[in-house]
């Protein structure tokens, strides 16, 4: 086969390019995945956090609930996380209760910006904390003490 | 200005740019997960320390004299259940292998009579630093949260 002159360095070139492309294109999702999970991790983690605090610290028992999901999906908001996150709060408004905040959020398996994405894992961070055993206004009468 | 002899060396910058792009991405994915770490333990000694500064008091001492004092045993012992209780790997990590440390101060401030600190050494796995040899696969990290009694008027 006769070869033009000097298409060595483009043969190359163009090799390069191809392998370069598809391995630096393939590199940079798959990293741009992880950094997701890992931002998404921080952000559930603050927002579990800032929800059992909200939660331990709730006027009364009526709005506990409901104001450690506000507060969760504030931090969430402000982290930028517009997938529907989800907080379950698990125990009860009385002093010395153990509270468990778990936030959980989805994120794309595989995601290729504009083409979409395949597959989805769960995201969860968990926080806990305990209603104070000396505080007012809590559900249990005067004098409970911690076990 | 080129020489001939140059010609074709594009394929051997290639994979250079590309593991120098992809050793900086490591190195950044790597920082996030000790940064995440790092505020994982900090959530954990905050509300530890939270926890035990009143879960520690010595009720009896109280009854008596009016005295805000924490019990040390009763003090630990509530960091250890708070830190337990969140059944995270890294916090796990750290009090298995005995990186834990709580610390009780008084102040003379009769409205903030007591502090609890909390000082948690653990662990935080990396993820692409491992694959690389002579590089340590985890990286220490430190978190040190405090919190005060404040007592209602």
């Amino acid at each position: 086969m006769r070869r033009l002159r000097g298409d060595d360095a483009l043969v190359g070139g163009v090799d390069a390019l191809v392998f370069g492309v598809l391995i630096f294109v393939t590199m940079s999702l798959a990293f741009v995945n992880l950094w997701v999970v890992i931002e998404t991790k921080i952000a559930l983690s603050a927002a579990a956090h800032e929800a059992a605090r909200a939660f331990v610290e709730a006027p009364d028992s009526d709005g506990a609930a409901q104001r450690a999901q506000l507060v969760a999906r504030d931090v969430l908001r402000a982290h930028g996380i517009k997938s529907m996150p989800t907080i379950e709060v698990e125990g009860a408004f009385s002093r010395c209760t153990r509270i468990t905040v778990t936030a959980r959020a989805p994120v794309a398996g595989i995601s290729l910006g504009w083409l979409g994405q395949w597959g989805q894992r769960q995201v969860a961070a968990r926080a806990s904390e305990v209603v104070d055993p000396y505080r007012s206004d809590a559900d249990l009468p005067e004098g409970t003490t911690c076990g | 200005m080129a020489e001939r002899r140059d010609k074709g060396s594009i394929v051997l910058m290639v994979p250079a740019a590309v593991l120098i792009v992809l050793m900086l991405a490591g190195l950044a994915v790597d920082t996030a997960v000790e940064f995440l770490s790092r505020h994982q333990l900090d959530d954990a000694a905050a509300a530890a320390a939270n926890d035990a500064v009143t879960q520690g008091l010595d009720r009896a001492r109280f009854d008596g004299d009016s005295s805000y004092t924490l019990d040390p045993v009763l003090t630990d012992a509530a960091v250890r259940r708070s830190l337990a209780a969140r059944h995270d790997p890294i916090v796990d990590d750290a009090l298995a292998t005995g990186g834990v440390v709580v610390s009780i101060s008084t102040t003379a401030d009769p409205a903030r009579p007591a502090i609890v600190t909390v000082t948690i050494t653990g662990h935080a796995h990396l993820i692409f630093t491992k694959a690389v040899p002579g590089l340590p696969s985890t990286v220490t990290v430190r978190s040190r949260e405090s919190a005060t009694a404040v007592l209602a008027p």
